[in-house]
């Protein structure tokens, strides 16, 4: 037995718990009720930065060796595709900018305001977060960079997901098939708008407000209604997979599966919110 | 129960000076920053399920042995430095260590009587529960289903927890050997 406990002093281990149990059940209700505790994260995150990036090193140096062997006949054939893609897209950027033209001739003809292009900044993903609870995305790009939490996040394919923490030097995106994670979408097919809402470890979406007779069709795609003023409107979300109609019930049970390549996405692109699109700070030079 | 003064002041010297033992705490310190370094691997998909909670095998282990160092408030700082390195909720990590900290801090002097090797199946409620209350939170907090997966990593857990604190027992003999 050790002299301390012949001579233990401070408080006993029972009210030490007490105390402890205490600041953590303040912290988790601070940060899931009022989001409040984002500055304990960054600046921990600062902390842990440097050992963080000396662990990811292992996996950055493999992914590196594996570029730089990839066999002449894969590069052949990953160039020929991007030279497709390009003419396929140009041909498209040019189609959207004549759109363009003529949809804010019209809007400037009816009296509305013509829309602008938002800003947006290139971030990398640097792991899919250590998080079994939930799927979240970690970038390499933070508020140095100009990153705000709330921000889209969409890659090649569609919208990804939202920031949820911004540190000095990373961000944390809340994909879109979290749980409780909800985008004012509409369906392309229809122009009928709803809410589609993330449904968690399985890696789907679904619409939980459509009425049990819905117009909806399994291959439908789901884009945002950009309605909320927090996603721009039309960016891809889902493709419907399964339909499910029950007289018994208010409404369907929709499931989608999203488009985006949120597993195996390398490069995002950090959107910035309509509703902030006149007050932001973010530059497009990486547009 | 009454000690002779000479045996107090004999019994004093010696705690002091294990404390003031600079070698013992960096063996402590570096055993508590390599878990947290492992912590910081890039886990992910299924090995995320599995992965071990490192520091807190760690920990466990010097709960066990030098309680008077490593106190409840390293459970309840570590838990939080776990929080952080999982971007999960905050709080939730550093809950279930204090708890896990004061269960093992309570019963270390019956776990001490066994071998290490013979305390695991005492560690085993303390590694499961430290799992089931992060479980029982996430699920308060975000609602949906609990993610029981997670308590699968208690597997992992179990199988670290022999070579880690044998690893550190010899180690710590060692160091004991050594010192004058």
């Amino acid at each position: 037995m050790s002299t301390r406990e012949f001579f233990q002093r401070g408080p006993s281990p029972l009210v030490r718990l007490a105390f402890f149990c205490a600041f953590s059940v303040a912290l988790i209700i601070l940060d899931t009720r009022y989001h409040s505790v984002g500055f304990i994260r960054a600046a921990l995150n600062i902390l842990i930065y440097p050992a963080e990036q000396v662990a990811h090193l292992p996996v950055y140096l493999f992914e590196q060796s594996t570029e730089f062997f990839s066999s002449q006949s894969e590069l052949r054939a990953s160039n020929e595709r991007l030279n497709h893609q390009l003419i396929v897209f140009s041909e498209r950027a040019a189609q959207s900018a004549s759109l363009e033209r003529e949809l804010n001739e019209l809007r400037k003809l009816n009296d509305l305001p013509s829309r602008s292009k938002l800003p947006s900044i290139l971030a990398e993903v640097r792991h899919g977060g250590r998080n079994p609870y939930s799927a979240k995305l970690i970038l390499d790009r933070g508020s140095q960079a100009g990153l705000i939490e709330g921000q889209p996040v969409m890659d090649t394919e569609g919208l990804v997901g939202q920031i949820t923490h911004v540190s000095p030097m990373s961000a944390e995106v809340t994909l879109v098939t979290e749980q409780n994670q909800q985008i004012p979408v509409r369906i392309l097919r229809n122009g009928l708008r709803t809410l589609s809402e993330g449904d968690g470890s399985s890696g789907t979406l679904s619409l939980p407000f459509l009425p049990e007779g819905a117009d909806i069709q399994t291959g439908d795609q789901i884009v945002t209604s950009g309605i909320d003023g927090t996603y721009p409107e039309g960016l891809p979300v889902a493709v419907v997979l399964h339909i499910e109609r029950s007289s018994s019930r208010v409404f369907a049970r929709v499931t989608c599966t999203p488009v985006a390549g949120i597993s195996r996405g390398h490069y995002v692109l950090v959107l910035t919110p309509p509703k902030n699109a006149d007050s932001s700070k973010l530059g497009s030079k990486d547009d | 129960m009454l000690i002779h003064p000479n045996l107090a002041a004999r019994m004093i010297s010696q705690h002091d000076r294990v404390l003031r033992d600079p070698s013992h705490s960096r063996l402590i310190w570096a055993s508590v920053i390599v878990a947290y370094f492992l912590t910081l691997l890039p886990w992910g998909g299924w090995a995320l399920i599995i992965e071990p909670n490192w520091l807190l095998i760690v920990l466990i282990h010097w709960w066990l042995r030098e309680p008077w160092r490593v106190g409840q408030s390293a459970g309840f700082f570590g838990g939080l430095m776990v929080d952080i390195a999982q971007t999960g909720i905050l709080g939730v990590s550093a809950l279930s260590f204090s708890i896990a900290g004061w269960l093992t801090i309570k019963f270390r002097t019956r776990m001490l009587a066994f071998s290490p090797v013979a305390q695991t199946p005492q560690i085993l409620p303390i590694l499961f529960g430290t799992r089931l209350i992060c479980v029982l939170t996430e699920w308060l907090c975000q609602g949906g289903t609990p993610n029981w997966w997670v308590l699968i990593g208690c597997a992992s857990d179990f199988a670290v927890w022999i070579p880690v604190t044998l690893l550190l027992h010899q180690q710590d003999l060692r160091r004991s050997h050594s010192s004058p």
